[in-house]
């Protein structure tokens, strides 16, 4: 009996790759880190830069301790990036570095790609970020400027004024005087990287163009907030304003487009993006009102993201229910 | 009227290859594939028979003919697995020795014909409907009142363009066929499917009458999209080669004996649609187009969802396209990322990842819950897999262990 050659079509293939989605992350990553470096000066520089450092090489060194295939991608630097980010810039350099260590380590190499939707990287590096170093994590620099840190050394919090996150603010019922500009370019105090909105929505866009994100969970999150901001005003001002400070808040744009709505992480049905987006507006929203600001979306996407495999395999089958419907149907 | 085939994906299409058709050569040597094994093989010839063109040289399934091609030695039979049905096919080797005389009409020519005879004529001709990849005979359901005709010319895959050629350069026979197969069967209405931007669309309508254009627009595949208009209007889907053969089997007398392919790829320097008669190795065809150099990769069936083949092999009747293709030298896999691509471009809406996931507990249970089985192998998710999961591979392996074929 002759054997035939069994190869499998198609024979040919798009030109998307993964390292094309890991690419354009990193691109979104680093237009947001530029407009980070110029407001903030060389200290971002120098955290984003050791943070993603340290995340790739802990990947790349541990998968060869473990033996497991060399990483080829580039998303542990895009990991770091983010890492960094969501710091305050006063922060001193081993946090970030110690946070892409640990959660690298723990996610991407012990864990392993079969684990990756149950723990997400920056989540427990926020986690860490947040036990070992609770004051610098939330205290925020006002009146920065490009040459007021020094990019190396420990900065020590006698030597700048603080100011309370947006969060903290709408918590404490403060008067917010953050004008749409301030907020659109970044002016108020948050994570070195994560109060741009300006740019972060252009990164978004960018995103959606080149369809390297779950655009779904982003927007979702983004309606959900904003419909509970409008039908709950903590401000003193109108309910456009109202939305604006409760988006901003707590980096919320930031995790909403770069982590949540990250491709790889998001569950992979549309119903079930939908679904985990608006779980993630939901108890976002249900923590600020319960007084946990500074911590309530990565604390939401750690809770939501046990969920996301349940929501993928739901939707799924109710997909096939209609789908096995229609075809009786027929 | 339109079709919008609004799930799949985009892939490139180029037109500009010469519309004509390559009349077919005589091979000194020809495997005809006869059926698959589990079809009911009724062999009428032996190893070491002379057969003449039109022959039969078999009986498959319920007394479909097989005929031959040409005239000459039957110098063997053999069995081969098929690449992309993981089922065995029965071939023929036949030594042409060149003495083709014509010898139709094989049956009574009439000017009309009743719905008996007509089916009559079709199983007798041995017809392949190439949209379905099957004998035309077996997809008429008698029962069924068809509204309409379609005659399928959708070439939706790169480098392929049986259909449209067969109809560019046959169109008497191709809208005859037609006409005759709906005089006979009583239905009203005939249409011609064609791709949108399908530069000879104007050519065809002035020189068409008689029939309804629909345009199929959007992406790749257009088969569901497709099919639930067949259904919608209770059409009968005809392709064009179908369409022609019939019309050469109620005027002429003359069975099926030969098909058109488009080959065509990087590998070929002069592309062509060309008529092979059946049996013909790939490797006539590929002298013909000018195929040169190391043949590195050579698709049989279109390359979204064909098989690879070897140049001594030949082509099933339905494979409307022959391409050769550069090896891919970086087609590294990657993990799955998770991204839900595959899911998003699924015609059938079903989650390629997740059928990969589970296809190594192949247990029947879970295929039907994952509905593997309605998968039309159209390679969609494959192709726009940025890991490169072998996910079309996979679900065909799958459903074919599932259906008791080959072993995973
Ligand atoms: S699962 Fe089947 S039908 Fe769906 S895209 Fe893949 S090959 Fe096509
Ligand atoms: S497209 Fe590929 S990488 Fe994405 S979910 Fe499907 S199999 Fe996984």
């Amino acid at each position: 009996m002759i054997k035939s050659n069994i190869k499998a079509s198609p024979f040919i293939h798009g030109s998307e790759n993964a390292l094309n989605l890991h690419l354009d992350l990193l691109i979104g990553l680093l237009s947001v880190m530029i407009i980070s470096v110029v407001q903030n000066g060389l200290r971002a520089l120098t955290l984003c830069l050791f943070s993603a450092l340290t995340a790739w090489l802990t990947e790349k060194i541990g998968l060869i301790i473990v033996g497991r295939e060399k990483s080829t991608d580039l998303r542990s630097l895009a990991m770091g990036l983010i890492i960094a980010m969501l710091c305050p810039v006063t922060v001193p350099l081993w946090l970030p570095i110690s946070a892409s260590f640990i959660s690298v380590l723990f996610v991407r190499v012990i864990l392993g790609p079969n684990f990756k939707n149950l723990f997400l990287t920056p989540v427990i590096a926020w986690i860490f970020m947040l036990t070992v170093a609770p004051e610098e994590m939330t205290s925020y620099a006002v009146d920065v400027s490009f040459g007021t840190f020094s990019p190396f050394e420990n900065i020590n919090n006698d030597f700048y004024v603080t100011a309370d996150s947006i969060a903290q603010q709408l918590q404490l019922k403060k008067e917010l005087s953050y004008s749409f500009l301030d907020i659109l370019t970044g002016n108020y105090p948050g994570g070195l990287g994560t109060t741009c909105i300006f740019i972060i929505l252009g990164v978004c866009v960018y995103f959606i163009f080149r369809r390297s994100m779950a655009w779904q969970v982003s927007l979702s999150m983004i309606i959900t907030v904003a419909i509970f901001a409008l039908l709950i005003n903590r401000t003193t001002q109108s309910p456009l304003f109202s939305v604006l400070y409760e988006l901003s808040a707590t980096s919320y744009i930031f995790v909403a487009v770069f982590v949540a709505g990250d491709i790889i992480n998001a569950p992979s049905v549309t119903g079930a993006k939908i679904v985990y987006g608006v779980l993630i507006g939901v108890l976002t929203m249900a923590f600020r009102y319960l007084g946990f600001a500074e911590h309530c979306v990565l604390l939401s996407l750690f809770i939501c993201n046990f969920f996301c495999e349940l929501l993928d395999v739901l939707f799924l089958y109710l997909q096939i229910y209609y789908l096995r419907k229609r075809m009786i149907k027929r | 009227m339109q079709i919008i085939a609004k799930k799949g994906v985009k892939l490139f299409r180029d037109f500009y290859i010469d519309m004509d058709i390559k009349p077919y050569t005589f091979p000194d040597v020809l495997r005809l594939p006869i059926g698959f094994e589990n079809e009911k093989i009724e062999l009428l010839k032996t190893k070491g028979d002379r057969v003449k063109k039109f022959e039969i040289i078999a009986n498959i399934k319920n007394n479909i003919p097989v005929y031959s091609s040409v005239s000459g030695k039957i110098i063997d039979f053999f069995t081969s697995r098929s690449a992309d049905y993981a089922e065995n096919m029965k071939y023929a080797v036949i030594e042409a020795d060149g003495t083709d005389l014509p010898s139709y009409p094989l049956w009574e020519i009439k000017s009309g014909y009743t719905k008996e005879e007509m089916l009559e004529i079709i199983k007798k001709a041995g017809i392949i409907n190439e949209p379905l990849s099957g004998y035309f005979t077996e997809y008429i359901n008698t029962s069924t009142k068809y509204k309409t005709i379609i005659i399928d010319c959708v070439d939706d895959q790169p480098y392929d363009l049986s259909k449209t050629a067969t109809l560019l350069n046959y169109q008497k026979e191709v809208v005859g066929g037609a006409e005759i197969l709906a005089k006979a069967f009583g239905i009203p209405k005939i249409e011609l499917l064609i791709t949108k931007n399908f530069r000879t669309e104007e050519l065809l309508k002035s020189k068409i009458d008689n029939v309804d254009f629909v345009q199929v627009k959007g992406k790749y595949p257009a088969e569901p999209e497709i099919v639930q208009y067949a259904h919608k209007t209770t059409a009968l889907r005809v392709g064009t080669q179908c369409c022609r053969a019939l019309y050469r089997a109620a005027f002429f007398g003359e069975p099926q004996i030969s098909h058109i392919v488009t080959v065509w790829g990087e590998g070929v320097e002069a592309p062509a649609n060309c008529e092979i008669l059946n049996g013909t190795p790939t490797k006539y065809l590929l002298e013909k187009c000018s195929a040169n150099g190391i043949l590195e990769r050579i698709v049989a069936g279109g390359i979204m969802t064909g098989y690879v083949i070897s140049t001594e092999a030949s082509l099933f009747r339905w494979d409307g396209a022959l391409t050769v293709m550069p090896l891919k030298k970086h087609s590294k896999t990657y993990h799955c990322l998770n991204c839900g691509r595959c899911a998003e471009v699924c015609p059938m809406e079903l989650a390629p990842y997740f059928i990969l996931r589970n296809s190594n507990k192949a247990s029947e249970k879970i295929a039907k819950q994952l509905c593997a089985g309605m998968c039309i192998f159209c390679g969609a998710c494959s192709y726009i897999c940025p890991s490169r999961q072998p996910l079309g591979q996979k679900i065909r392996e799958y459903n074919n262990f599932l259906n008791g074929g080959s072993e995973k």
